[in-house]
């Protein structure tokens, strides 16, 4: 039936969402606080609003070459060869990425869940299960991301729940107090927060209804955008601005802090961490997945089961690489920018840049 | 084929890891107050500066098939930080220990003069991811462990006695309920914070008024009364009773709930207004045929006593903080909020300002009702 | 064996005879017809498939009282001497020509009668089939409080005539077809034409076809063999006992295929939203089958995952749970000689065996003695001190959910599931669950039924359109105006 090989808009959405949503929200209101104090939320708005440019880039890419998917039209603008090496350092970001984001699960799941357990067991199997969501074909990465959107939303509003009567609101302040020189680093470092959205790309030419695509995509990075500024504004009312500075993670901290002995509600942070281990889940498969995919396309072979295999070693190997918490985040975080930079910039940048410029020479 | 690989794979890892994490819960000490002192046999810059006492549940009093014997047991040990405590003890305890239920922390007052090791103390309970953060602080005059010993042998819950008291968030008013990371973000934001005071009494423990924690250090003992106006001032205001003389007897009101508000100004100086709103009821003055408090008039006059009284109260406290240098009304912390580029002036002197702000106490008491009689 | 009969009567006698070789319960009976020129005739049937009084009395009795057979005027007329004698001189309700021997044998199997007529090469099947099948009774694995009390029964005819009942729609369409070389059973694909999609009509039939077996036992063989992937733990296909639920289905675009010999019926599509739907819910007003969804959903949760929480949360993470309940927990289990996780593995274990042989005693209620026998052996084990009294309550948690969820399939596979939990958090604690549960989200969303995504509508394949309004939670009929979207249905309005 025509409609199963397609994913509708609204997976795609979502897809998006919990693809992009996964370790970065747990550090993400330490790091705008350590730059910028309390208007760490700013970073955070323009951080999101900076991608949708990007977005539109490529949805005017695929409006010029319609029906093609993104390697056919990276193809015909660049040159096969060209092109080619293009997409594998894209693939080599994916799969930093995937080991950086695994790395990080399993030094959460060891911290609160799992003393004594070997990282290396809580790596292989998280990367074994994604394995098996990435061998899997585009719809059913919608799919599973539409029961994981739940979840998220789940995990988000019992976090808001559980705050709520702690939380301190006037910790927010003062507003517009910080060194606004330092904006411009904060935004980078929130842009990286957004990282992931490319995965929508490839899901582009199977979408049932092209022509909104952009719409939902757009509404999936403003959902993105409200997740990480609610998360900052409870984090930061809960915690006033020297405790954050402090916490590693001060997402999961706040179940930390709830307790509420007359309501049975205390360590709660049980509750928050199982729900989250399905959204880091959503992440890692994905981005898996977008890996192997450019490894059909390099190679042309029928599907990607075979190099999602290929994959889990490799990416499990850089996962471990890093000795000890701190290099995690800052050496092996710094590299991952550049990555980064060129993935959420790069992509959509040169193939517009480049179509323009060849429809424009076709022309004259 | 490839799914059986995968599935071997899979639980090929799951038969031979040693599911290294798991614990019977029966094989479990939940620690649920610890005391740290001095230890005084050891002298500066070596290791085991702290006794350290673990109070843990006997799991065997719980439930139907108690036999009846100690709620809880305590073991003390020379160590040189609260979790290292537990590896000291790997001699005598059956069983590890557990940290996620920790409800109450003592601290002596002794040991709250040694400032770096106040400090190591706190970052070691900070940076612990098996510690609770919502245990209570309180601090006693004497030996901590003494306190934990006493409370160890006579308490109907498994939890302590201690935390019940420690945990009601009704009755607040005379002493300050204060949990790790609340002393911890006090110290951030102001550098001073009062936390409880628990002593022992003819054999039994009694929380009243606080002890002033400066700098990570000690700086003094406070009484119910001081406590109770900073509360107020700080808007901590529960049930509470205040009584006052009014036409020679003595009269009680009792505060159901209330609020505080400041507002800092800057004309000619600091000024601090402080609004306090209290309501309340009457709960007791003077039986006999004359005196009868049912007119508007009478309550209103009755109101304007209780406001002095507590005004002065307030001022007395004021000039004791100032005395010693503590600013706990909340004033820094409430500029650095709302007026961050003034704060910024004053912060590094705020020491020396502190006495030279003008405070302006706008106090509205409100006798809602008079009980059942007139 | 020929392929069709001769005129010659003797001839078609003895190949049927030899057919039908040390078949005792055939039955010939000849007759001789016509009142001048007597013609030989023969019926063929089997004792005990047929309807003995429509055979003596429409049949015989009026082929006796027959008129004139004069061959002559036959020629004339131009019609065949089996037209004429089945047009004008049987009183059966029913009667065709057939010439192919293989057909016939298939019928006289199906407990129809042949007749043979010398001279003709035509022979007549009369429909007589008639034999011992139980009355309409109220199914006993799906009883409501209020509503219809009638059930399929082991015919498939009269099945059809149940649900046409409740569809008097001429677009009603049912088509027969026959699966199994040696049972020859005969299956019904039934759909409403203009609402059903007909890519999935066609998927059904082709799948059907397919189909190349012995024997078919009954609809869960079928649902076997047709299938999109038979080795998943899960159900893609419902089935039920009341012709008003697959009525109800059918004009939710899905189809019924209805087998003869059994009375539970199939209908497919389905999906993660319609396995929680029972009947129930259409006859109590909607604040109820709201609340009794949410119940369902919460059961089937609490059965996959409870036993696996427990082991979780006393053998990994004491540290998760409020303070009170720690240290009850660990006085409960304070003289138990065995680990959580044996303990819980015994628990499961003992009530499957008690589950099983109660299902020895007849019917759902022996299911129920043996539950509450188990519950009390257990409480005998609490004082024994050999498991703990909270993972009795929890095993009986466990057990009563299953109970709560309306698709016993569904529910069955969820107790496989349990177990895997199980192991799963035995060996990796709460993140081992988490797991599985992830697995288990990426299984689901796999899972395909006929083309449509097993885990719609929570999965985004009719979420724009309001399917969740009858999955999730039970709206009032009055909102229900669309039909659900995951079956593309054609007419998609169900109400103005």
């Amino acid at each position: 039936m025509k409609k199963n090989e397609t994913i509708s808009n609204l997976q795609i959405r979502n897809l998006l969402i919990t693809t992009v949503i996964g370790v970065g929200i747990l550090a993400l209101p330490n790091q705008m606080v350590t730059i910028l104090d309390n208007d760490g939320w700013i970073p955070i708005i323009l951080g999101g609003l900076l991608v949708i440019p990007f977005a539109v880039m490529l949805d005017r890419v695929y409006k010029l070459y319609p029906d093609k998917n993104i390697y056919q039209i990276g193809r015909e603008v660049y040159g096969k060869l060209i092109f080619n090496i293009f997409m594998i350092i894209i693939l080599m970001y994916f799969v930093i990425q995937d080991a950086y984001v695994a790395r990080i699960f399993a030094e959460v799941v060891k911290a609160y869940l799992l003393e004594t357990t070997p990282t290396e067991i809580i790596i292989i199997t998280i990367l074994l299960v994604s394995a098996y969501l990435a061998r899997c074909e585009i719809q059913v990465l919608g799919r599973v991301a539409t029961l994981v959107y739940i979840i998220l939303i789940t995990l988000v509003g019992f976090l808001v729940l559980i705050s709520l009567p702690d939380a301190d609101p006037t910790n927010m302040l003062p507003v517009f107090n910080a060194d606004f020189k330092k904006l411009p680093s904060a935004i980078t470092g929130a842009l990286f927060s957004y990282a992931g959205y490319e995965v929508v790309f490839i899901a582009y030419s199977s979408s049932d209804d092209k022509n909104n695509i952009l719409k939902y995509i757009i509404r999936g990075l403003l959902v993105v955008i409200g997740i990480y500024l609610i998360v900052f504004v409870i984090t930061l009312s809960l915690f006033g601005i020297d405790q954050i500075k402090r916490e590693l993670w001060p997402t999961i901290a706040i179940a930390n802090e709830v307790d509420l002995p007359g309501y049975f509600l205390e360590n709660l942070e049980g509750i928050v961490l199982a729900l989250w281990v399905v959204v880091v889940y959503s992440t890692l498969g994905p981005l898996l997945f977008a890996a192997s995919r450019i490894f059909l396309n390099i190679f042309t072979t029928k599907s990607h089961d075979f190099f999602v295999l290929l994959l889990i070693p490799i990416i499990y190997v850089i996962s471990i690489l890093p000795v000890n918490v701190v290099e995690v985040y800052e050496k092996f975080g710094k590299v991952l920018n550049y990555f980064i930079a060129v993935s959420i910039i790069g992509i959509p940048a040169i193939l517009f840049i480049g179509a323009l410029v060849k429809k424009r020479r076709s022309k004259a | 084929m490839k799914k059986l690989l995968v599935l071997l794979l899979i639980s090929s890892l799951m038969l031979t890891s040693g599911c290294w994490d798991s614990r019977e819960i029966e094989q479990r000490l939940f620690v649920t107050a610890i005391a740290v002192d001095i230890n005084e046999e050891v002298q500066e810059g070596n290791v085991n500066r702290l006794i350290v006492t673990y109070k843990y549940p006997n799991i065997n009093t719980i439930g139907k098939n108690s036999d009846g014997g100690h709620i809880n047991f305590t073991l003390s040990v020379p160590a040189s930080g609260i979790s290292q405590a537990s590896t000291a003890f790997m001699g005598e305890a059956p069983f590890p220990f557990y940290f996620k239920h920790l409800k109450v922390i003592i601290f002596s007052k002794e040991l709250l003069e040694h400032e770096e090791l106040v400090r190591h103390i706190l970052d070691e309970l900070n940076r612990s991811p098996q510690i609770n953060k919502r245990a209570r602080i309180a601090v006693t005059e004497g030996k901590a462990r003494d306190v934990l010993k006493v409370t160890a042998g006579q308490e109907y819950r498994t939890e302590g006695g201690i935390y019940q008291v420690l945990r009601s968030n009704k009755f607040t008013n005379r002493f300050t309920v204060k949990s790790l990371t609340d002393l911890i973000t006090d110290f951030d934001v102001a550098g001073v914070t009062i936390v409880p005071r628990i002593s022992i009494v003819s054999g039994k423990f009694v929380v009243s008024g606080g002890c002033i924690l400066k700098n990570y250090k000690f700086l003094a003992w406070v009484d119910q009364n001081h406590n109770r106006a900073i509360n107020i001032m700080n808007g901590i205001i529960g049930l509470e009773n205040i009584d006052t003389i009014y036409n020679g007897t003595l009269l009680s009101y009792a505060v159901t709930r209330g609020y505080s508000r400041k507002k800092v100004t800057f004309d000619d100086g600091i000024t601090v207004r402080f609004d306090i709103k209290l309501e309340g009821y009457l709960q007791g003055y003077n039986i006999s045929q004359k005196n009868q408090v049912y007119d508007e008039k009478t309550l209103e006059d009755i109101e304007n006593n209780i406001e002095e009284e507590l005004e002065k109260k307030i001022l007395e406290t004021r000039k004791f903080l100032d005395e010693i240098g503590a600013p706990l009304f909340g004033v820094g912390e409430h500029m650095s909020k709302f007026h961050p580029k003034m704060w910024k002036q004053v912060k590094d002197n705020w020491q020396e300002m502190m006495p030279e702000v003008k405070f302006q106490l706008n106090i509205n008491v409100n006798i809602r009702r008079t009980g059942l009689t007139k | 064996m020929v392929d069709k009969i001769s005129k010659d009567i003797k001839e078609n006698v003895e190949e049927f005879k030899n057919t039908f070789k040390d078949a005792d319960d055939l039955v010939y009976r000849n007759i001789k017809i016509g009142k001048k020129n007597k013609k030989e005739a023969c019926l063929i049937f089997i004792d005990g498939m047929v309807d003995k009084s429509v055979i003596s009395d429409y049949a015989i009795e009026v082929l006796f009282d027959e008129m004139e057979i004069d061959e002559s005027n036959l020629d004339s007329y131009k019609t065949s001497l089996s037209e004429k004698i089945s047009e004008e001189s049987i009183a059966v309700h029913d009667v065709k020509e057939e010439d192919s021997y293989d057909k016939l044998v298939d019928m006289i199997l199906a407990g129809e009668t042949v007749l043979l007529i010398d001279g003709s090469d035509k022979a007549l099947i009369l429909s007589t089939r008639g034999w011992p099948t139980r009355g309409v009774q109220e199914p006993q694995t799906e009883t409501v409080v209020r509503g219809p009390r009638d059930g399929f029964v082991e015919t498939l005819r009269f099945n059809t005539a149940l649900l046409r009942r409740h569809i008097r729609d001429p677009k009603l369409k049912i088509k027969t077809l026959q699966v199994g070389r040696r049972s020859k059973t005969d299956v019904a694909v039934v759909y409403i034409e203009d609402i059903a999609n007909d890519k999935i009509v066609e998927e059904v039939i082709n799948r059907i076809n397919k189909i190349d077996i012995d024997y078919l036992p009954g609809s869960a063989a079928m649902e076997a063999l047709i299938e999109d992937s038979y080795l998943s733990l899960f159900p893609q296909l419902e089935n039920t006992e009341r012709p008003d639920s697959a009525a109800a289905s059918l004009l939710e675009g899905r189809v019924v295929i209805i087998v003869d010999n059994t009375p539970f019926v199939l209908m497919v599509p389905a999906t993660i939203g319609t396995l929680f739907q029972s009947t129930e819910d259409y006859y109590s007003r909607w604040p109820i089958g709201t609340l009794v969804r949410f119940v369902r959903i919460l059961s089937a949760i609490l059965t996959a995952v409870s036993p696996a929480l427990y082991i979780a949360f006393t053998a990994y993470h004491p540290g998760l749970i409020p303070t009170a309940f720690t240290l009850y927990l660990a006085a409960s289990r304070v003289n138990v000689p065995f680990p959580a996780v044996i303990e819980a593995f015994l628990m499961e274990i003992t009530i499957e065996i008690l589950r099983e042989s109660g299902t020895r005693i007849a019917g759902p209620i022996g299911t129920t003695i043996g539950i509450v026998g188990g519950i009390i052996i257990g409480q005998a084990a609490v004082e024994a001190g050999i498991v703990s009294p909270l993972k009795i309550i929890i095993t009986a948690i466990t057990t009563i959910s299953f109970f709560a969820i309306p698709s016993y399939e569904w529910a069955s596979s969820l107790r496989i599931i349990r177990f895997a939990f199980m192991f799963l958090a035995a060996v990796l604690g709460l993140y081992g669950l988490m797991l599985g549960i992830a697995i288990l989200i990426v299984h689901l969303a796999k899972l395909e039924s006929f083309t449509v995504p097993f885990s719609a509508p929570y999965s985004g394949l009719g979420l724009k359109e309001g399917d969740l309004k009858d999955t999730l939670v039970k709206a009032p009929i009055q909102k229900l105006k669309r039909r659900p979207q995951f079956t593309f249905p054609k007419d998609k309005t169900r109400m103005k």
